[in-house]
């Protein structure tokens, strides 16, 4: 059923986490960018921000067209705010539940992260302190999320520029322990990881042995800036070679499904996005998706 | 049969007999002008290949389009900025494999000269007239010539509305009911009127294939705020040729105020063509519905001809 849904199986025919296809190299669909991604031949997945997709509106034609070719449409959600301690606004859930169902997607995924507090909304996503009550919070609202939708459902844990005083678990126990009780499955940001690790002064690749690897559906690979000796991802700045890397080193542990470059801002020529979408192709030894290849 | 000899007629016609003629003889005038025009307006439909970006610059919006879609790509390519007094100037060297209108746009940046009333420098003429004249024999733009007998075509119909005229002139005088044939005339010379006003830019075969390149393009409409730094200089000359003024605003706002690049623009041509512009967004597949209701001519536009500068002045 849901491999039904998923579109063509991936160059290997295996299927991931999730009973998901491999589709190798990805790409964030922001229409800014249209053109370009209409343009890579070998594209069997893209990403969508959830919100994006106006139920009021009809879905865009630039991105219609990529699921008339058969490539999968994934909505991420940045609202529901799944880590809130208050159950999910039932209005957000249900539009995000309606542009799933509208891009007929495989997968649709969200942040480990609460955007509304006490009905005030912070306009961007917070980090939860890491204790067994927002574990509760969490599972109780993805549960929510799973109870309305009918496909597999990814939880990305988000970028913490600080850790709170009261955290009793460490980030892979708290993941792996949402991902445990849920069902859900991860969705790995590289740069978040990244991020994380050098801010807390850790080596990076350490929480690839906290977490479940096979329980990921997929990457999001994005760049990021030093800032004041501390690293932010930004998703608006080249993909730095550390994060290639650490790609790399991930794909050598267990090699997820799909892996994404993310960029949501200060796009560079298509010629960058180009050398990027090879790098994650090369890092991660699927097959490149652009025209030349590298 | 008796009417027609009765006196006292109006011309020696009687009034049902003159109104079954006079309807029965616009209708056939009206069809053959209709038909003549359709003729001339056809174009050719077999498929335009290695077009360029002015040349759908200057299709879509006249000769001044086709010049802001040169700004836009050489701005994208860095090679333009502004001065004070809406100048353009040089900020860096002309870049390799640019159009012969990208390069005399950079010269007249160079000369600094303003953006307003660009397009009828001499410096661009050449360039411009170029572009002009492979649309005329693409067939996909009206030549003066065309525009002129499109016009000229409907001088029997005019003849026409000046028979009516007098007609009821004369039956006024003779004490006679004119009511119908006031109508009818009115009715033709509200036709004759609009076709004169109406007489288009593009040929239908230019509409077409302007509507195919749009929607073909979609993704460089402003209402998808394009990255042009992806899709560098040669995407930022077609968005601008595709979708006007509008594009070179969304690109840098900054800029297009201080070369005073008119934003409403689009459609140098005034538009009387009628090539659907508006609702091309919301980022939805519009371009279908949209196009439709436009691209059969005169349901649409703005109705003058004039938009370049006085009549026949685009056609040249």
């Amino acid at each position: 059923m849901v491999a039904d849904k998923a579109g063509p199986a991936g160059p290997t025919g295996l299927i991931g986490a999730g009973g998901l296809p491999d589709w190798g190299v990805g790409i964030g669909w922001r229409p800014e960018i249209a053109g370009y991604i209409d343009g890579l031949p070998g594209l069997k997945f893209v990403e969508v921000v959830a919100e994006a997709i106006d139920e009021h509106l009809p879905i865009p034609a630039a991105l219609k067209a990529l699921r008339d070719r058969g490539v999968a449409v994934v909505p991420h959600g940045t609202r529901l705010s799944i880590g809130g301690a208050d159950p999910i606004e039932p209005d957000r859930l249900r539009q995000f539940v309606a542009a799933a169902h509208r891009l007929e997607a495989p997968l649709a995924s969200e942040h480990i992260a609460f955007v509304r507090a006490g009905g005030v909304e912070a306009g961007h996503l917070l980090p939860l302190p890491r204790t067994r009550e927002a574990v509760d919070a969490v599972v109780a609202n993805t549960r929510l999320v799973q109870q309305e939708l009918d496909i597999p459902f990814a939880l990305e844990p988000i970028a913490a520029i600080f850790d709170w005083p009261e955290d009793e678990l460490t980030e892979g126990q708290f993941i792996s322990e949402i991902l445990e009780r849920t069902g859900a499955l991860l969705l790995l940001d590289v740069a978040n990881v990244y991020a994380n690790a050098i801010n807390r002064g850790e080596p990076p690749s350490g929480l690839f042995d906290a977490v479940p690897l096979d329980r990921v559906a997929y990457v999001h690979v994005a760049g990021g800036s030093m800032h004041e000796g501390v690293y932010h991802d930004t998703h608006t700045d080249p993909v730095p070679p550390e994060v290639f890397d650490l790609v790399e080193a991930l794909c050598d542990r267990h090699r997820p499904p799909a892996l994404m470059l993310e960029r949501d801002g200060h796009y560079p020529p298509a010629g960058q996005l180009t050398v990027e979408l090879d790098g994650i192709a090369t890092a991660s030894g699927y097959p490149p998706v652009t025209p030349a290849g590298p | 049969m008796d009417q027609l000899a009765a006196t006292g007629d109006t011309w020696g016609i009687s009034g049902p007999n003159f109104l079954r003629f006079y309807i029965v003889t616009g209708v056939v005038v009206l069809l053959g002008v209709l038909l003549f025009r359709s003729r001339i307006r056809r174009g050719k439909t077999r498929s335009w290949s290695d077009q360029t970006t002015q040349e759908i610059a200057y299709l879509a919006g006249g000769p001044r389009q086709a010049v802001y879609a040169s700004i836009g790509a050489l701005r994208v390519a860095g090679a333009i900025g502004s001065l004070s007094g809406k100048r353009l100037a040089t900020s860096g060297p002309l870049p390799a494999g640019m159009s012969e209108l990208d390069q005399a746009v950079y010269q007249a940046a160079w000369q600094q000269l303003p953006t307003t009333g660009l397009e009828r420098s001499s410096l661009l003429s050449p360039a411009l007239t170029a572009v002009r004249r492979r649309l005329e024999s693409a067939r996909l733009l009206l030549s003066a010539g065309d525009r002129a007998a499109m016009r000229l075509a409907l001088l029997p119909l005019f003849a026409l509305v000046g028979v009516g005229v007098a007609r009821i002139v004369a039956g006024v005088q003779n004490n006679r009911s004119v009511t119908y044939l006031i109508l009818a005339t009115a009715v033709l010379a509200l036709f004759s009127c609009v076709m004169l006003a109406r007489t288009p830019v593009r040929t239908r075969a230019g509409n077409a294939q302007l509507f195919t390149l749009r929607r073909r393009n979609t993704h460089l409409a402003p209402s998808q705020s394009p990255s042009w730094t992806t899709y560098g200089a040669a995407g930022a000359g077609l968005g601008v040729a595709l979708f006007g003024a509008a594009s070179l605003w969304a690109m840098d706002p900054a800029f297009a105020a201080a070369t005073g690049i008119n934003r409403m623009a689009t459609g140098g041509f005034g538009d009387s063509g009628g090539v659907f512009l508006g609702n091309y967004g919301a980022s939805t597949d519009s371009g279908s519905s949209g196009g439709s209701s436009c691209s059969s001519g005169s349901s649409c536009g703005g109705g003058g001809g004039g938009g370049c500068g006085g009549g026949g002045g685009c056609g040249g």
